[in-house]
């Protein structure tokens, strides 16, 4: 699996001004990748969740995923492609409200295109349930819980469906930190044994230290990508007085675009 | 799917006191409807049985004009009949005929001490046609007899030209010859009619041979109603009536014809039957009106309500397909099972009314229907009808909504608080 964001920037019209949440990003996630998107409020963490997990279209520039433009793919496909490929570990949770903690998790896999039937589905569920620490919630419903369980709900309802990839927006924000390290264990798990890619937008200092790689950004720009392990400064971008720079090259690069 | 049904079951207990509102609305749309079809086809049965024993019988042969002339007996055109009597006795002796009652109806002049009033007269056999008897409330005297010179009239007519029961009146006629006949009768009776009121009361009444030597033809008459036997079939009976008339009837009597009493009579049946239907449908559109006004209002605001939990469905995987599936079940279901309630309902107040009727206590309705009661009659049509157009409204109403709201951005819908 590859993920590959080119010369991506997306612009939000808002009336009167126009704001740029992302300038010419070049982004590429593989299996195996563990990532953390770091930075302040406001930098264009969420927007490239957003673009990676075909929630979103840029502007300009391309998004592929396992080299297949996603902006040429219809609204069912996008949909199915995440329901079978993508997982998404939303800031705000986004469970719904009627269903109780196992069906919000089974949710993923009934609304597809072709609802699993698999035998160990259930099995699995109760897996994720078990590792999310909620055994003894199964059949609660989301107001019947805290905020940092029902977090935990939309991590094993992200795990559900055995993604390729899976984005998270902030997702130990509201666990405390035993929580957090059993399930960035769980993640860490999947990523090893499965294959499974995961992106995570965070503050926080223990996923950035599980993670092998930190990508910081600023005001929609990529700063710097760190090997955490290795502490290895890959950017293609310079910061002068702490303003994300883009390479001359690239700026034509964007003019084109934008022309 | 089992968890989808109970996802759709569950949602629809969330908003329990909205989804109720519309369940009940539905349901009482539903009910209206279906009842109202039973309701409905038991007044055209009352208005067609009652015209069919009172005014036509099964077959008629009429002197009324038509211009199809020559697709059936009901559809020839004759004048004034002269009638011979093998024909009647051949008539009432094919297999399958009850009864035969020859009827003759033409335009009189009353000649009354104070004045001369054009009316109608029309002549039956009183000692064979019980039903037609009993259809006249004799309020002053009695029922005319057979072969006598005497008249009933109209209450009305009495009380406006002081006509009394006993008093003789000289009738004027255009003959079947063309010449002008008068012949005294004895007003025996004043009556209100039970049924037809408005039809029945524009006429004298007199039996068969009166009416004869009146217009001079011993063997005249205007129409001859043909009643069948329960199980005899109509279609059968037609073609053996037709060839007797063939044989039998002249159809050149005369020109003085007086034809448009039947087309005035099924004119009126006509209008009111299309008057029940007009405002059948304009209930019927305004409970749909409002029902789809109120369906519309409901999954609008489920919509906005749950704007971010369509987002949230879009975002994990389910193509807009799907969503509009799962909102759609929501609705339909509701739909479904209100109006399923609503039929169940009217099936219940069908078995209940069909036997005992709904008194209708209006003596004016009464007479048109020529009936004390409503009996609804069975209507498969409009007990299922209710059913698809309380199915279609819910539906349309839903897709357009929820399609329109499948296709917001999902990022913008997930911030939606």
């Amino acid at each position: 699996m590859e993920i590959k964001l080119t010369n991506v920037s997306k612009e939000y019209d808002l009336g009167a001004t126009k704001v740029k949440a992302l300038k010419d990003i070049n982004f590429t996630v593989d299996s195996h990748d563990f990532i953390t998107i770091a930075g302040p409020s406001g930098s264009g963490k969420t927007t490239i969740l957003n673009m990676l997990g075909c929630l979103d279209t840029p502007t300009s520039g391309i998004v592929t995923f396992d080299g297949v433009d996603s902006s040429k793919l219809d609204l069912k496909q996008q949909a199915l492609l995440r329901n079978e490929k993508i997982g998404i570990i939303f800031q705000s949770f986004n469970l719904v409200p009627v269903l109780s903690v196992y069906e919000n998790i089974e949710l993923p896999t009934l609304i597809g295109e072709k609802p699993q039937k698999r035998k160990d589905t259930k099995d699995w569920i109760m897996h994720l349930i078990e590792s999310v620490g909620l055994g003894d919630r199964v059949n609660h419903k989301p107001e019947e819980l805290s905020g940092g369980q029902r977090q935990r709900v939309a991590i094993a309802r992200a795990l559900v469906n055995r993604p390729q990839l899976v984005l998270a927006d902030e997702p130990t924000a509201n666990l405390d930190s035993v929580t957090s390290m059993r399930i960035l264990e769980l993640m860490r798990e999947l990523n090893r044994n499965e294959n499974t890619a995961f992106v995570f937008s965070t503050h926080d200092p223990d996923i950035i230290e599980h993670c092998d790689t930190v990508v910081r950004m600023r005001d929609g720009a990529i700063l710097s990508e760190e090997d955490v392990h290795q502490r290895k400064d890959v950017s293609q971008t310079t910061i002068v007085d702490g303003i994300a720079q883009v390479p001359e090259s690239d700026s034509e690069n964007k003019e084109e675009n934008h022309a | 799917m089992n968890a989808i049904w109970s996802l759709v079951f569950k949602s629809l207990l969330r908003n329990g006191g909205r989804n109720l509102l519309q369940a009940g609305l539905i349901f009482f749309a539903a009910f209206v409807m279906a009842y109202f079809a039973q309701f409905l086809a038991g007044v055209t049965r009352n208005f067609t049985d009652n015209l069919v024993e009172l005014a036509t019988g099964e077959i008629y042969v009429s002197s009324t004009i038509n211009k199809e002339i020559d697709q059936n007996v009901f559809d020839r055109e004759y004048k004034y009949l002269r009638v011979p009597a093998p024909f009647l006795n051949e008539v009432s002796k094919l297999e399958g005929v009850e009864t035969i009652h020859p009827r003759i109806d033409l335009p009189v002049r009353l000649n009354l001490p104070d004045d001369t009033v054009t009316f109608k007269m029309a002549a039956f056999n009183p000692e064979n046609e019980p039903r037609l008897v009993n259809n006249f409330s004799i309020t002053e005297g009695r029922m005319v007899e057979n072969d006598a010179f005497e008249i009933i009239v109209p209450q009305d007519l009495a009380r406006r030209h002081n006509i009394n029961v006993g008093d003789s009146i000289p009738l004027l006629a255009g003959t079947v010859n063309r010449r002008v006949n008068l012949v005294q009768y004895t007003v025996v009776g004043k009556f209100l009619t039970n049924s037809l009121s408005a039809w029945f009361n524009n006429y004298v009444y007199t039996s068969l041979q009166p009416a004869r030597v009146l217009l001079d033809d011993e063997n005249v008459m205007t129409r001859l109603n043909i009643h069948l036997v329960e199980d005899a079939e109509r279609e059968v009976l037609m073609p053996q009536v037709n060839a007797l008339v063939a044989q039998y009837l002249d159809n050149d009597s005369n020109p003085e014809l007086d034809a448009t009493w039947w087309e005035d009579g099924a004119e009126f049946f006509s209008s009111l039957v299309f008057g029940i239907e007009a405002g059948f449908f304009i209930i019927v559109g305004i409970i749909m009106t409002i029902l789809g006004c109120s369906m519309g209002f409901a999954t609008v605001m489920t919509v906005i309500e749950r704007t971010k939990e369509i987002a949230t469905y879009g975002a994990l995987g389910a193509p807009p397909k799907m969503i509009r599936k799962i909102f759609m079940m929501e609705n339909v279901l509701l739909s479904d099972l209100s109006s399923l309630a609503g039929i169940g309902i009217a099936v219940i107040a069908y078995l209940l009314t069909v036997d005992v009727g709904i008194p209708i206590n209006n003596p004016q309705f009464e007479a048109f229907i020529g009936a004390s009661h409503f009996y609804p009659a069975l209507d498969i049509g409009g007990f299922i009808l209710p059913f698809i157009i309380c199915k279609l409204v819910t539906a349309q109403v839903s897709f357009f909504i929820v399609t329109s709201a499948a296709k917001k951005p999902i990022t913008e819908a997930i911030a939606d608080r």
